[in-house]
């Protein structure tokens, strides 16, 4: 949910995401809320992108959900102009690029991060609301990020395996 | 007690004076302004985003001339205000063998002007059929920048290059004023800590291995002061016998 303060609002929904050997793991909050409603408790907010890749947003329900379907169907488009499926860092980047394009028009408030396994390597992509694209191992938004980076920092290395990938999600949801 | 009535934006306030004078006064002008600020949301809107575009996600870069070569070196930092995300954002980006482009400020816009000058550069390549010149390359970036006058890329963009041998060195404001210099620029939210540290160090004439050892110790003294800069640095030393690239460390904050 957002909250209007400055010219942008402040993006309050929470996600985090972590790398591991072969996998990622992304996880998201599942509130909608407006003011001081809460509309709903069990939203999801990962969307596929394609079957091997997948968009977790955090930002108010109109933008997560118009640029979420924009991005799905467009994706999915050129999976068919171009004959072939789209990498991460090509659905990464044209994520950023249709951020970037909006954002000195009518910005998407929409912050998010992008994972997908390309033959067997994980990738994972940070973006900001801005259009701001950085390949990560680990990262988070929202109020999560501000809680759960120490603990990723912390325990997070290379060629993690799915069981300790797992409990280092539950330190971070707990 | 006599009391005075502040106006603001047509709402008068009446306010009893404490005698010692008025109370923003003894807090100086600014906290008078920001109490002006603060009553009236438009402009506080305005003033942090004033306030924070370009520090947005912070940085820092600098470049030198030396005798044939030219150096240009950046933090490694991506950081939301005062959250680090990563430590690995790509700051310099080699245009052509010749030519670096160096860039500071947004993050986002760090990465479409980068892309804007490198569609321009491809797009003149196929054209006239030849690598576009250095200085070239300065001034387009110049006439880039001014084309986005009312509505701009919030970097500070340094172009770096080499022209038959000649080091070439430019500086940009965010609408594209162009400065050529023989000796260093800086830029960044590090670049008043850098001016000082570079104003000292800096000596013409150096060679490339010099070059790059001091262009690396001031960029890591620059960078240890600035919060919003740092975790790394890169820097790149532009000969004639091609382009050498070195990661530093710093500290880690």
């Amino acid at each position: 949910s957002t909250q209007s303060t400055w010219g942008e609002q402040y993006i309050m929904d929470s996600l985090f995401a972590v790398q591991g050997k072969d996998f990622v793991i992304i996880a998201t909050d599942s509130t909608v809320a407006w003011s001081v409603f809460r509309l709903k408790e069990e939203e999801d907010k990962i969307i596929n992108l394609d079957d091997n890749k997948i968009m977790a947003m955090a930002g108010g329900a109109a933008d997560r959900l118009q640029f979420g379907d924009y991005i799905q169907c467009n994706i999915h488009f050129k999976k068919f102009l171009f004959d072939r499926k789209l990498s991460t860092k090509e659905a990464a980047n044209f994520t950023r690029y249709t951020m970037a394009q909006n954002l000195r028009k009518s910005p998407y408030q929409v912050n998010c991060m992008i994972a997908g396994i390309d033959n067997g390597e994980p990738s994972l992509y940070w973006a900001d609301y801005l259009g701001t694209l950085q390949k990560v191992t680990k990262g988070a938004h929202g109020y999560a990020a501000m809680f759960v980076g120490g603990i990723l920092d912390n325990f997070w290395r290379e060629d993690l395996s799915f069981e300790e990938a797992r409990k280092i999600v539950d330190y971070c949801i707990n | 007690f006599f009391f005075f009535f502040q106006a603001e934006d047509g709402i008068r306030d009446a306010q009893e004076s404490r005698g010692l004078g008025d109370v923003y006064k003894r807090q100086g002008i600014n906290a008078e302004y920001m109490g002006r600020i603060n009553q009236n949301k438009i402009l506080k809107e305005q003033y942090i985003r004033k306030m924070s575009i370009d520090t947005y996600n912070g940085g820092a870069i600098i470049g030198m001339i030396g005798k044939n070569c030219v150096a240009l070196a950046c933090d490694r930092r991506l950081g939301v205000q005062f959250q680090t995300i990563a430590t690995n954002f790509q700051k310099v980006f080699q245009m052509q063998d010749d030519i670096l482009l160096g860039l500071s400020g947004l993050g986002t816009d760090i990465q479409t002007f980068s892309a804007v000058m490198e569609y321009e550069l491809n797009l003149y390549n196929l054209k006239e059929n030849r690598k576009m010149k250095p200085n070239t390359f300065a001034n387009l970036v110049s006439t880039t920048l001014y084309s986005k006058r009312f509505s701009p890329y919030f970097v500070s963009p340094i172009v770096a290059g080499l022209e038959k041998g000649q080091p070439v060195l430019t500086t940009y404001d965010s609408i594209g004023c162009l400065t050529k210099t023989e000796e260093f620029v800086v830029g960044g939210t590090a670049a008043e800590t850098l001016y000082g540290i570079a104003e000292a160090f800096y000596r013409p004439n150096l060679n490339p291995d010099e070059l790059g050892e001091i262009v690396a110790q001031i960029l890591v003294s620059g960078c240890d002061r600035d919060i919003l800069s740092g975790w790394g640095g890169v820097v790149y030393v532009l000969t004639e016998d091609g382009l050498s690239t070195k990661i530093l460390k710093t500290k880690q904050t």
